[in-house]
Formats: C-alpha cells, sequence, structure tokens
C-alpha cells in the first residue's frame, strides 16, 4: 500500500477536524481542549487525507461515547532531526471507557464487520481498525489506554517529513456528479480491510457497493444481481480477476464496466487487463479523485444515445430462474410485458404531451419493477425512475421529452427482442 | 397453521407483470393458496373468502384515477377484519410512504425488488408468529 507524500498544513488539518465535530461537540454539552505545539513545523509532507481518516474516526468515537466532561485533543512534537519530525496526537474523552479486557480485541473487530455489521451498525466499529491499518502502513503506532466509566485516551504516534516545498493549492474536494446517484458497484476484493476501505469510499461518493470474496462469488452474484460497475482485484484465490473478467465477457456475455485493482504497479500490465475484457485499471492504494473520475468516464459512455448500443437489452436468466425454466410461466409473463408496457409508454407520451406530471409519474412508476424481471440493465431502468423523479416533483420539464423518447426506444427494443424469444419457447415446446 | 391446510394469500397489484411474477414466487410453494386482484375493490369484495393475508400495492390508484388507492383499501381491510395482516407493497422507497403505511396498521411495508418475494415470506412467517402469540394469550388470559 502506498501514501502519498505531499506538502500540507498540519494546522489546517487539526482545524478542520475540530470544525468539523464542534457541533456535536457543542450539542452534547461536553467542553472542547486543544493543545496544540506551536514548534511543529507549519509545512510537512504526509497523506492528509488518511490523516484526516485516522483522526475522523477516533475522534467521533470519542464524541459518541462521551456524554458529559470533555473530548481533549493534544498534538505534540515529540521528536525532530534534518529530515523528519516524530507527532503524537492524542484524543482524550470521559466517556464510558472500555473494559480492559476487551482493550485488546478493539482495533480486530472489523474481522466480523462485514457488509453484514456494517449495515447494522452504520459503518461503526470498523473506525478503530481502519484508523489501526492506516496508522501502521505509514510507519506509526497507535495505543488505547482506558479506564472504564472514567474515559479513555488514544495516542496516535506518526512520523512526517520535512518539506521546504510550497504547498500545492487546496484541490481536496471532489466534485460530485448529481446524475451520478444509486450506482451499484461491486466490489470484487478478498482481503477484508481492503473492502472496509471501499466502502468508505464508495460511501463517500453516494454509491451502493456489493462485495465479492473471489471471481466465482462475483459471477454468482452478477448472475442474481444488476449492478452498473465492477470493481476487479487482481490477485484472488479460487478465481483471480483476469479469469473472473474473461468469464463475465465471455459467458456471461455481459458488457458491465470492469476496472482492474492492483496493489503493485510495476505488474499492472494495461494490456493484460484490457485483453481479458476489462475498461481500465487503477493502482492500489486508490487515489479517491482518480476512481470517482474513472467510474462516472465509464458509467457516461454506456448511457444510451451515446453509444450505438446493438447488443440484446433484455436477459432472461433472471426470469427463467425465478419460474424455474417453466416455458408457459415464461409465456406469461413475456406476454404480459408485451401487453402492458406499450400501453404505459402511450400513457406517459399523452401525459407528456398535456403537460400532465401525474399520469407521467404513474406510468412510469408502474414500470419500473419489469425491468429488473425482464434483466433489462439499470441504466435503463434510471431512465423510468428519472421520468419518475422528475415528474413527481415538477422538475427539468426540458429532460423530460428526451428521457421519455430515449424509455420509448429501449422499451420497442425489449418488446422485439421478447416477442422473438416468446417464438422461440413457442417452437421449442413443439 | 396445519399442515393440511394452506394459507390464503391474496396479492393486489394493477401492476400485472408484477403480481404474475409474485404468483409464480407463490406457487412454487405448496403452502400457499393464491387469489390475484387487480384492484383493491376486486379484494374488498372477496373478503368473505378470509384470507390468512393480504399484499397490497400502495399505488393502486395510479393509472385509473377512478380506483381506490392503496390506503383506502388498507383502511376498508381493517373496517371489516382487523385481524388479517396487511403487507404493503411499493416499488418506491420513501420513509414517509412506509411511516403512513404503518399508522394505517399495516403490519409491514415491502419495498418491489428482486428480493421482494423472500421478504414478502418473512413477513408472512413473523405475522403467523404474532397471531399464535395473540391466541395463545387471549386463551392463557380465559384460562385466568
Amino acid at each position: 500500500m502506498q501514501f502519498e507524500r505531499k506538502p500540507f498544513k498540519m494546522t489546517g488539518s487539526i482545524t478542520a477536524i475540530i470544525q468539523l465535530f464542534e457541533p456535536k461537540i457543542q450539542e452534547k454539552n461536553l467542553k472542547l481542549i486543544k493543545n496544540y505545539d506551536t514548534s511543529i513545523p507549519l509545512i510537512l509532507l504526509g497523506d492528509p487525507v488518511r490523516l484526516h481518516q485516522i483522526l475522523i474516526n477516533l475522534v467521533s468515537n470519542s464524541v459518541k461515547f462521551t456524554s458529559n466532561g470533555s473530548i481533549t485533543i493534544d498534538v505534540e512534537m515529540l521528536h525532530q532531526d534534518e529530515n523528519e519530525v516524530i507527532i503524537e496526537f492524542k484524543i482524550t474523552d470521559t466517556g464510558i471507557g472500555i473494559a480492559e479486557d476487551k482493550i485488546d480485541h478493539i482495533f480486530e473487530n472489523f474481522q466480523q464487520a462485514t457488509s453484514d455489521t456494517s449495515r447494522l451498525y452504520g459503518g461503526t466499529g470498523l473506525g478503530l481498525a481502519i484508523a489501526k491499518q492506516l496508522t501502521e502502513q505509514q510507519g506509526g503506532t497507535i495505543t488505547v489506554k482506558s479506564i472504564l466509566d472514567k474515559g479513555t485516551t488514544c495516542s496516535v504516534i506518526m512520523p512526517f517529513q520535512k518539506s521546504k516545498l510550497e504547498l500545492e493549492p487546496e484541490t481536496e474536494i471532489i466534485e460530485m456528479d448529481p446524475e451520478m446517484k444509486g450506482i451499484k458497484v461491486l466490489v470484487v476484493e478478498d482481503i477484508a480491510l481492503n473492502q472496509l476501505l471501499m466502502k468508505t469510499l464508495l460511501d463517500d461518493y453516494g454509491f451502493e457497493c456489493d462485495f465479492a470474496g473471489n471471481g466465482k462469488v462475483a459471477i454468482n452474484k452478477l448472475e442474481n444481481n444488476t449492478y452498473d460497475i465492477i470493481l476487479m482485484d487482481l490477485q484472488m484465490p479460487e478465481m483471480n480477476g483476469f479469469e473472473a473478467a474473461q468469464h463475465i465477457r465471455y459467458n456471461l456475455n455481459s458488457n458491465i464496466p470492469i476496472i482492474a485493482l492492483t496493489a503493485d504497479v510495476t505488474t499492472a500490465d494495461l494490456r493484460k487487463c484490457k485483453a481479458a475484457g476489462m475498461n481500465d485499471y487503477i493502482s492500489k492504494p486508490v487515489n479517491e479523485k482518480l476512481l470517482y473520475a474513472k467510474i462516472i468516464d465509464l458509467l457516461k459512455k454506456r448511457i444510451p444515445g451515446k453509444e450505438p448500443i446493438r447488443s440484446k437489452c433484455i436477459d432472461l436468466t433472471y426470469l427463467s430462474n425465478r419460474t424455474k425454466a417453466n416455458p408457459e410461466l415464461m409465456k406469461e409473463m413475456i406476454r404480459l410485458y408485451l401487453d402492458q408496457t406499450p400501453v404505459l409508454i402511450g400513457i406517459m407520451k399523452k401525459g407528456l404531451a398535456e403537460n400532465d406530471w401525474d399520469t407521467m409519474h404513474s406510468a412510469a412508476h408502474k414500470m419500473i419493477p419489469s425491468f429488473s424481471i425482464m434483466g433489462i440493465r439499470q441504466e435503463f431502468e434510471n431512465l423510468a425512475k428519472m421520468v419518475q423523479e422528475y415528474s413527481g416533483t415538477h422538475q427539468h420539464p426540458d429532460k423530460l421529452p428526451e428521457l421519455i423518447l430515449q424509455l420509448e426506444s429501449i422499451c420497442l427494443q425489449a418488446c422485439q427482442e421478447l416477442t422473438e424469444e416468446y417464438n422461440l419457447i413457442n417452437n421449442s415446446q413443439r | 397453521m396445519t399442515s393440511d391446510k394452506k394459507i390464503l394469500v391474496f396479492l393486489v397489484d394493477d401492476d400485472a407483470l408484477f403480481l404474475k411474477s409474485l404468483e409464480i414466487d407463490f406457487m412454487a410453494n405448496t403452502a400457499y393458496e393464491i387469489k390475484t386482484f387487480a384492484t383493491g375493490e376486486a379484494c374488498l369484495k372477496n373478503l368473505s373468502d378470509n384470507p390468512d393475508v393480504i399484499i397490497l400495492d400502495y399505488y393502486l390508484d395510479g393509472l385509473d384515477k377512478h380506483a381506490i388507492n392503496g390506503l383506502i383499501a388498507l383502511d376498508r381491510i381493517k373496517a371489516t377484519n382487523p385481524h388479517i395482516p396487511v403487507i404493503m407493497l411499493s416499488s418506491q422507497d420513501k420513509i414517509d410512504v412506509a411511516v403512513n403505511c404503518m399508522k394505517h396498521q399495516a403490519f409491514d411495508y415491502i419495498v418491489k425488488s428482486e428480493t421482494a418475494f423472500l421478504r414478502l415470506q418473512k413477513a408472512i412467517t413473523i405475522a403467523f408468529h404474532y397471531q399464535q402469540m395473540e391466541k395463545a394469550l387471549s386463551w392463557y388470559m380465559e384460562k385466568m
């Protein structure tokens, strides 16, 4: 794992973190004490984003588990020589504390904190594990001292390089694209900690994510769920990333975008990834901005209309699973779709012509479940969702005609393909 | 539920495709007997069949503006027989809709998705569990 080494202001980092928690601290009527060692050089070299991640985790724990008293943040320079300084960050609270026999385990909890636990606890309990990993990988140490019912002190000791460089302009904030919401990402990654790191990143983007521990699990998940994009680790047990990508492209016939994740830049052979059918690759540790840009780039390319997609838009795998491939049931479902969908499109267009928001909204709403039933890709379902949202909130009237047009063309295509499937099933029954 | 008696489930949705897909799921399990209705009105007319559980779409008046919506249907079911558990279905994952359903005494609220059937099954199991507890409770109360 690699960390950035860029010049940053330590005071700025600490202030930013305090600002983040000030409202919560005030709300809980706690006292905030900050002791900052002014002998710390103004500009240091390091990875401010990771440092923020570590400190935010620790401070948020302290604030969460303290109901009266104070939170103290000490930043002290323990040592310096020509090239580097060693800084201790100490976060002390007067909260509930941790029992002695539990202290050794609080860093380990992440082992069981898979997506299940994080769903239950909203990401808590993972913080310390992440903080520890991030600290230690930067050559630091993290320790916790605590007395039950009295309070806890977390200490992070970490080296930073001295710098004579000027600060780069601050461009840390990722520009979010408001159109790109509710993206479903499948992360194929065998190491739990990396899964967590990826989850925190994707949560920040506002994306949903699901995990698979190896290529085989990923393929299973792809057969039963729809995703917008896959992030694929290359080295995994059972089935590695190259094999999995090949299987997805050539056996599942899916053109879902795949970004390869690789720990070692030198072995990241873009050609090998491309040969396996992957669209792009990114090296670990993942740069937030770059990953976001790559995801958005690939997804935008796939928005219909920009690229002639003449591949099949339907996929009856799901329907076939649901009906246990019973031809009569499959035919019945297809017939229902063929009956219902053109009517809904008609209603939607009529609503558009008459400026009747409610009608457009209802028709789009009714159409939504049919996409997943007929295995029509998420991006097309999103068109219906956008029509539903815009007409429901009376927004973007200028965008609706185009959206409805796209929706009509995809539904027509689906109807055509389904008619063919229907006839195929019919013929095979004879 | 005794094993020889099937669980009678009413499925009410004006989305024929989704209705059918649910029906297929339920039919795969022989413990269920299914009746489907495209409108709340049709469901209400058949309440005399004494369904064990009703699965009701929230948005029944979407396309037919004169049809009763899911909440009105829910209220009328509850007025007729407050003991039938009603599970609401909607394709929208909205908290205010869910809360509203619960206030109208829905047993649960489930979003239409690929996993809707699994969650429905779970909800039905829980509903029957509650019913059994209530029955047991009233039995003990009478004994006392």
